[in-house]
């Protein structure tokens, strides 16, 4: 999954997209050395920081991992699931008509 | 399961049922029958301690045995079966002591705690015509019953064991039957938590539990059990497709704050992941 992100995010690079990720691992040491050796390119939120009093997985009842969510410029929701596949072409479609409506 | 496993699960299991012990105990006085039960509860945490605890010494016997056998060049004993666990039989006696409590204590709202205790540790001891009579007895007897409140979190554990049907029919028995807009709205809100959890926002499953959920905070007082029967809501409906997304304001792994918003204006792929 992760080269797949990352060529995604470089593809994108200048255009109106973003990948923020959701990241649920505890141990915040170990997944900063990840994402150092895998030269992950994209920002994600920690889950649930120390202190926080929700999580964002419970605020978005996400119970499945991985989830992906698609939102467009006006913060709507336009896809929720698991296929990761059906999220990017959808996300691409949405860049492509945003960038032909400037 | 290894030995250390079961020991761990004995453990987990035995605050389990010291847990409910202590939600009665808040509940009020230390009536004769509280005395008993928590009698019956320390006879079970007792009953498990001597039960891991000859586990324990059997492995220690065998450690010892085959080091010898090593010791002098000759094979090892055979290793002991795994102990079982949870240990059925044993369960099922103490099961009967909370039934006979039950029994003697028939009609009055005391009874309770038994008939709860009689279905999670039936659950375990796989005792299901036990559990399924403690739930119709639990929908009959004690239905209108202001002490139900416990015995309802109890019923949701053994949803798997004996079918949701036959939770939902215990559980709508009691909210028919009970005068507390309370204890009906949680009973609601037990029946319904699957699949306003889960189903998607669309299905007709939703929908249904949704307008059950409404119900729930009509009925309920209480303040809390109002704002949960419509947070569980909101909560979902919101954060699906075609509703607007809520911001999220957080931390990324680094320690910077930064927000979801941040980025409106472009189109966001939000991936809840995780290095597995």
């Amino acid at each position: 999954m992760y080269p797949h992100e990352r060529s995604l995010v470089d593809e994108m690079k200048n255009r109106p997209f973003a990948l923020i990720g959701v990241n649920s691992d505890r141990d915040l040491a170990s997944i900063q050395k990840i994402v150092k050796k895998k030269n992950l390119n994209w920002r994600s939120f920690q889950d649930r920081p120390e202190g926080a009093k929700d999580s964002i997985s419970s605020v978005w009842a996400v119970n499945g991992w991985p989830t992906l969510i698609v939102i467009d410029q006006e913060m709507n929701i336009v896809y929720r699931g698991n296929n990761g596949t059906a999220a990017i072409n959808q996300a691409k479609a949405l860049v492509k008509e945003l960038e032909s409506a400037d | 399961m290894t030995l250390r496993s079961q020991i761990l699960v004995g453990a987990v299991w035995v605050a389990l049922f010291a847990g409910f012990a202590g939600a009665q105990d808040e509940a009020g006085t230390e009536s004769s029958a509280d005395q008993r039960f928590q009698a019956l509860m320390a006879g079970v945490e007792t009953a498990l301690n001597e039960y891991i605890a000859a586990g324990y010494q059997r492995d220690a016997d065998w450690n010892a045995a085959a080091a010898k056998a090593a010791g002098e060049g000759v094979p090892p004993p055979s290793m002991p079966e795994p102990m079982e666990f949870p240990p059925k039989s044993l369960i099922a006696e103490h099961v009967a002591l909370f039934e006979k409590a039950a029994l003697e204590l028939a009609g009055d709202d005391d009874a309770i705690q038994f008939l709860g205790t009689v279905i999670s540790m039936g659950e375990l001891a796989g005792m299901k015509q036990n559990v399924l009579d403690a739930c119709k007895t639990l929908s009959t007897t004690y239905a209108k019953s202001s002490k139900i409140g416990d015995a309802l979190i109890t019923l949701t554990r053994c949803a798997k064991f004996i079918g949701k049907e036959e939770i939902d029919r215990t559980l709508r028995a009691i909210e028919l039957a009970n005068p507390d807009g309370d204890l009906q709205a949680r009973a609601i809100l037990i029946r319904i938590d699957s699949d306003l959890r889960d189903a998607p926002v669309s299905s007709p499953e939703y929908v249904a539990a949704r307008a059950e959920a409404m119900r729930a905070a009509t009925l309920a007082k209480d303040s809390k059990i109002k704002s949960q029967a419509r947070q569980s809501i909101a909560e979902r409906e919101k954060l699906d497709r075609g509703m607007k997304a809520t911001d999220i304001a957080g931390v990324d792994l680094h320690g910077q704050s930064f927000r979801l918003s941040d980025y409106k204006g472009k189109i966001i792929v939000l991936d809840f992941w995780g290095d597995w």
